[in-house]
């Protein structure tokens, strides 16, 4: 496509309109009236122009953006100020945001690598048709399918818009047969998911965005909110300006900008935040300072294995102890005095020392949750998910906020904050996991499989049934068991969208088979979907040229339960192909003679929005396919609209419930409506709505507060509550407003689990001093693939580097700005040094930021993971610093 | 690495060492290698970065966007006397009650007028809204005008 150039807006305009702009806002009091920057320094505002509804393409705070289209080129993006997650605010990325589609080399043909050889060299690649590059990736996934299905691999994101990821999810489960499909998620979100499951029996958040509104003191746990969510973070100063008291404690191994206003930085040693959770369990537990009628009305004690060791071997999954701890005998009910008696070792003098708090600094933290009037807002991201003991971090907070009962009321509750536009919206609600289907339903429960079957018009059985007929019944492979197994050249094809492995993966050494023995790389066949090169499309055999962002019509599910749609706006570049189309262009070839019971395989899974004789989609309206799948999409949510679904969902027929031994019969119910999806057009009228989507006297209302008594119209969960919500023996509801009913569990329970604290997976020796912790900066977004290619920031922030205590520099000579190099057990790479204070490392520690792909800082990071979420710990590699 | 000399244009006695703030600011080393390489001792009296004074940031706040309500603070983040020369406002944004601007402010003492803050500003049109002045009097009034709602410029 040729580039068109806005030749009738000139600079002057730009000015003048940024200018009227200001002032309108400044007379006005307008909530939302500057203009952003545009992709070219033009700015629309005059001539022709049309604007669509959309949402940020970079983090998890997902912020709602209009785009300015003239000409067929996105001309301005601005904050939307209908949107109530935003108001129209940004963050300087979000500003920039139009000239991420316009970066100089997008990816616009195909691109084959001929000789596997030059993988990794930034050469290799020329450029092909899409009848070619489809024609060999079809070939080489169908060889490898037919082969030894277990030597195949999908890598999905949380970047990937719904439709596209419930497609893909479909086609790799139900086409391919393959639960070998796991997304970027599991390196952010999987600790926080293990945990929403074993504790509420759900997945994502009771609380939303409001809360930060309302609460009276707010605790970071290991989240440099200012930086990673700076939308959010701005949210939450205003909480603060609002009313003096409250307060904010930010704990974390580093100081950051969002320690910078907080009123109380508590840095502790690496890995000690297990403990100190269970140092304020403990506190409330042996002073009877937590909420005794909540406990009684809503919480039930269990205890798990301990002592699980770490993923230093790659058989480690296997092992007996891990098998034990992530079986159905992991955990197991004990009595509230045994819990109490496992706390008790956590004494404020005990975890004092293990974390290096002061006594004084734990015991007002602990006040905090002794407070029975005060609302307490936890917040955190990758310091507790990255985690060797993530999920048990995630169920150590959830705890605290259960004794307490400061839990899914307005200002009140523990909040997961997520680091990508969709990694709840897509990678967690679709199914895109080695383990799971869409809406919260996995693979090894039969009812769960059976339901899938019946939506997807699958014969009964298909997905499996047992050990003879084992289907999808067994959960495939995490990522880091995928990036082992290539590396031990035991994955033959891996197809990646919406990521960068090659730099966002931790060991990278091994990984990209540098230095090593362990080189599948470069013998496994590799396709990377993408828009701009990037290293992992240096590792590609085959790269197909992706639309971006608005080039297509797209979904994204934030932190907070919204579902939003961004429109198509503009077309892609050159031969630029939506991931949709490219994704069924292969399935139909892959599928090609194979059937699902008496039929079509192809046409029975996507046969109601693809032509196969066209080769292409039914329309070329794309609001029109993704509403269709959509429609079918959201039949999971909505049982009703498929009655051999809702039998499933109530267990008619008596087939998935328990029998006891005096013959009475427990039905299982799946309580699908629990995560109610709206009709499509609902979430473009309402600039996105939060799950559970209700019905409500023709309208369709949003749930801000899941678990909640209350009435729907005011953002509380009365028709989930009303449906599921526990009932006394006149069936009357027992919930009264105000109060919480926790009806996805199977008792009404939530379960309080004692997780201690165990050490990390590396600790700091003589030979590798120092604590290497890895994070995000405002500035730029993950590997920079997309915020690299605006000059704006990488003006701001052209180069990663690695914050130091000054005391820690004078020991080893170093001087701020000087090279040095950074050596783990598992890699080295180079980075210049800063004393400056962007991030204040306590001596031993230091902190990089991972974006920058000139100093691969993940060359060096190990990659032992968490036992129950398979997440790795990105922040407790041990290394030495050495100046060069 | 990060002076110049000076052109027959600017004004200065050819050859003199000059700051281009935007293209290259000062990076406040600590060991001041320019002090010690130069050979004329025009540079000198320098031992700590606090010594420096090669003017004053000031920022035009019309046009800075974070006193707009972008989270942008580049400038402040990439100060190397970050919290000192540099500090963070933070203000409830008009007519928005839940979210707040972070607003850059200058301290005039703290400030040594290396200008990273200039060379990194995302912001380059219709030009960049913070920049140094060489004479501090000057640089002050320039942002009391700022800060009493005058355009400077």
């Amino acid at each position: 496509m040729v580039k068109t150039v806005l030749k009738d807006v000139t600079r002057r305009d730009f000015v003048k309109a940024t200018a009227v702009a200001f002032a309108t806002a400044a007379a006005a009091g307008s909530l939302s009236t500057m203009v952003s920057c545009t992709q070219d320094g033009t700015s629309g505002g005059t001539g022709v122009s049309k604007t669509f509804t959309s949402v940020c393409r970079f983090c998890g705070c997902g912020c709602g953006v209009l785009c300015e289209v003239a000409n067929g080129r996105l001309i301005s993006v601005t904050g939307d100020p209908d949107n109530q997650s935003n108001k129209g605010l940004n963050c300087v990325k979000g500003y920039y945001l139009a000239k991420v589609l316009y970066g100089e080399d997008r990816l616009t043909k195909p691109l084959i690598r001929d000789e596997a050889a030059t993988k990794g060299s930034g050469t290799g690649l020329r450029e092909a048709s899409w009848e070619e590059a489809l024609d060999l990736v079809a070939e080489k996934l169908k060889a490898t399918w037919k082969e030894d299905k277990s030597r195949l691999a999908f890598w999905a994101s949380g970047q990937q818009p719904i439709v596209e990821g419930y497609l893909l999810s479909k086609f790799w489960k139900a086409g391919l047969l393959s639960n070998n499909i796991d997304p970027n998620a599991r390196l952010c979100m999987a600790s926080a998911v293990v945990a929403f499951m074993n504790v509420f029996q759900t997945d994502e958040p009771a609380g939303c965005y409001e809360d930060l509104d309302h609460a009276d003191v707010f605790i970071t746990w290991g989240a440099n909110m200012a930086e990673a969510h700076p939308m959010l973070y701005s949210r939450l100063t205003a909480r603060k300006l609002n009313d003096a008291k409250v307060k904010h404690f930010d704990l974390g191994t580093i100081k950051t900008r969002t320690s910078a206003s907080a009123d109380k930085v508590l840095l502790f040693k690496p890995g000690t935040d297990n403990a100190i959770a269970n140092c304020i369990a403990n506190y409330l537990v042996s002073e009877e300072k937590y909420d005794a009628p909540f406990v009684a009305a809503h919480c039930q004690f269990k205890a798990g294995t301990e002592d699980l060791g770490n993923a230093y071997e790659d058989g480690w999954d296997g092992t007996d102890k891990l098998q034990e701890a992530t079986g159905n005998n992991g955990v197991w009910n004990i009595e509230f005095s045994e819990y109490a008696e496992m706390l008790s070792k956590y004494t404020f003098e005990y975890t004092a020392e293990l974390s290096g708090c002061s006594v004084a600094d734990l015991k007002q933290l602990a006040e905090v949750f002794a407070d029975p009037n005060a609302k307490v807002m936890s917040l955190w991201t990758m310091g507790v998910n990255q985690h060797n003991r993530g999920t048990w971090m995630n169920h150590n907070i959830y705890n605290i906020h259960l004794l307490s009962g400061k839990i899914a009321q307005p200002g009140c509750g523990p909040f997961s904050l997520t680091g990508q536009p969709t990694a709840c919206g897509t990678a967690r609600e679709v199914g895109c996991f080695a383990h799971r289907l869409p809406a919260d339903l996995v693979v090894n429960n039969p009812q769960h499989r059976r339901y899938t079957e019946v939506l997807w018009n699958l014969p009964e059985g298909y997905l499996g049934t047992g050990d003879d007929n084992p289907g999808i019944s067994k959960p495939g492979k995490h990522t880091i068991k995928i990036f082992r197994d290539l590396s031990n050249g035991d994955i033959d094809f891996l197809w990646s969208a919406h990521n960068n492995w090659a730099g966002s993966l931790p060991n990278l050494t091994r990984f990209l088979g540098r230095n090593t023995t362990k080189t599948g790389i470069f013998d496994a066949f590799i396709v990377v979907n993408e828009v701009y090169p990037t290293l992992s499309t240096d590792y590609a055999d085959v790269v197909l040229p992706a639309a971006m962002w608005i080039e297509r019509e797209g979904q994204f599910g934030n932190a907070e339960r919204r579902t939003a749609v961004f429109e198509k706006a503009v077309d892609p570049p050159g031969d630029a192909k939506w991931d949709a189309w490219i994704m069924l262009q292969v399935a139909q070839r892959v599928l090609e003679g194979e059937t699902i019971g008496t039929e079509d395989s192809f046409d029975l899974l996507f046969g109601n929005i693809w032509d196969k004789e066209a080769g292409d989609f039914i329309s070329d309206d794309q609001r029109e396919i993704s509403k269709i799948v959509w429609e079918e999409y959201r039949t999971f949510t909505n049982p009703d609209m498929v009655k051999a679904a809702d039998d499933i969902n109530n267990d008619v027929g008596d087939k998935f419930g328990v029998t006891a031994d005096d013959g009475t019969y427990t039905p299982s119910k799946l309580k699908m409506f629990a995560k109610q999806m709206a009709p499509y057009d609902e979430y473009l009228d309402n600039h996105g709505l939060t799950w559970p989507v209700r019905e409500v006297d023709g309208k369709w209302l949003s749930t801000k507060w899941r678990f909640a008594a209350g009435k729907q119209a005011d953002g509380y969960d009365e028709v989930g509550i009303t449906k599921y919500g526990q009932k006394d023996a006149d069936g009357k509801l027992i919930s009264k407003p105000g109060d919480i009913d926790l009806y996805k569990t199977a008792k009404f329970k939530a379960s309080v689990v004692f997780r201690p604290y165990e050490p990390p997976a590396e600790e700091p020796d003589a030979q590798y001093p120092f604590w290497f912790c890895t994070g995000r900066l405002l500035e730029h977004w993950h590997t920079a693939s997309m915020t690299g290619v605006i000059p704006e920031l990488t003006r701001a922030l052209p180069a990663a580097l690695l914050d130091m205590h000054p005391d820690d520099c004078a020991k080893l000579g170093i001087a701020d700005g000087d090279m040095v190099k950074v050596k783990s057990r598992h890699g080295e790479f180079e980075i210049k040094v800063s004393t400056a204070g962007r991030t204040e490392p306590a001596p031993g520690v230091v902190f990089a930021p991972f974006f920058d792909m000139n100093s691969l800082i993940n060359l060096a990071v190990h990659d032992y993971y968490d036992p129950l979420s398979k997440e790795p710990d990105y922040k407790k590699t041990c290394v030495s610093i050495e100046k060069i | 690495m990060c002076l110049k000399a000076a052109n027959d244009a600017s004004g200065k006695a050819a050859g003199t060492p000059i700051l281009d703030v935007r293209e290259q600011a000062c990076r406040l080393c600590e060991d001041f290698p320019c002090v010690n390489a130069c050979p004329t001792d025009a540079l000198r009296d320098i031992e700590k970065r606090t010594d420096v004074d090669m003017g004053l940031a000031v920022i035009n706040t019309e046009t800075c966007i974070a006193m707009h309500g972008m989270r942008c603070e580049v400038c402040y983040r990439v100060c190397p006397l970050i919290d000192k020369a540099i500090t963070i406002d933070y203000r409830l944004r008009e007519g928005d009650s839940i979210h707040s601007i972070f607003a850059p402010i200058i301290d005039e003492e703290a400030c040594v007028g290396c200008g990273l803050c200039v060379e990194r500003c995302v912001v380059s049109e219709p030009e960049v809204p913070i920049k140094i002045v060489r004479d501090r009097a000057q640089a002050i009034e320039e942002t009391k005008r700022q800060q009493s709602g005058e355009n400077a410029d």
